[in-house]
């Protein structure tokens, strides 16, 4: 009854725009954010590939949607969550491994990848526009 | 043995080593994809066509589609697990998202393998 009591009185923040994210925490939910998108843009990633490689009119027509400018910035939002799901996974794969996993090193490899992917982002964006 | 970790015995082993050389696995292709289209660099139908014609270039993508999507089904199944405390909703959606999966890999094998191409 006590403990019941206790965790009662606990205080509890659970508003999203008061809690802060450590860095770390911020990379692991873009990971998993980035993660779902990339899921649910995979059939129309399978749409393009298939009507660009059919026929040669197919091609021009992908080629002619990708011209207009919100497919490309759909196309620059998906660069960055491929991109940053890849240099977030290599991390935790590497964590996995038991590398850079004290607090510090964690911070550390979380501002790499935030870094790596917004340049990666930027190259992409320039080749893409 | 290690291969032990794959099988019924070890099942959260299993899905976490799994998801985890599917990354792996794709993280090579996607290097090898990129060397490709530079080595290659396709400006036109035929180039991008000729991109996928080797047959085990072929393969080698099929290989990555079916990493992909048991990657991509064991980590949409665990945000589904966190985020979806409704049993019912969490099983319909579950359901949804399997259906999507060999949606996607049949349309995958057809693409790569299919009549048409």
């Amino acid at each position: 009854m006590i403990v019941k009591k206790q965790k009662k009185q606990r205080p509890k923040n659970l508003n999203l725009f008061t809690i802060r994210l450590p860095v770390n925490a911020m990379v692991s939910i873009m990971h998993r954010a980035s993660g779902v998108l990339l899921f649910l843009v995979q059939p129309l990633l399978l749409w393009a590939l298939h009507t660009s490689l059919h026929s040669a009119q197919g091609y021009q027509q992908v080629a002619i949607v990708l011209k207009d400018w919100p497919v490309k910035l759909l196309l620059s939002i998906l660069g960055w969550a491929f991109l940053h799901h890849f240099f977030a996974g290599l991390r935790h794969l590497a964590m996995d491994v038991h590398w850079m996993t004290t607090l510090q090193k964690a911070r550390f490899s979380s501002r790499v990848v935030l870094a790596l992917g917004a340049m990666s982002t930027l190259c992409w964006v320039w080749v893409l526009w | 043995m290690w291969f032990e970790l794959f099988t019924a015995r070890y099942p959260g082993m299993r899905r976490w080593l799994t998801q985890r050389l599917c990354a792996l696995t794709m993280a090579i292709y996607m290097l090898l994809f990129l060397l490709r289209v530079c080595w290659l660099s396709p400006s036109d139908f035929s180039g991008w066509q000729a991109l996928f014609m080797p047959w085990w270039w072929r393969v080698l993508t099929g290989w990555f589609f079916i990493c992909m999507l048991l990657h991509a089904w064991l980590g949409v199944r665990d945000v589904l697990r966190d985020y979806v405390p409704h049993l019912t909703l969490r099983a319909m959606l579950q359901w949804l998202v399997d259906i999507t999966v060999i949606g996607n890999l049949l349309a995958a094998g057809l693409i790569l393998f299919g009549l048409n191409f």
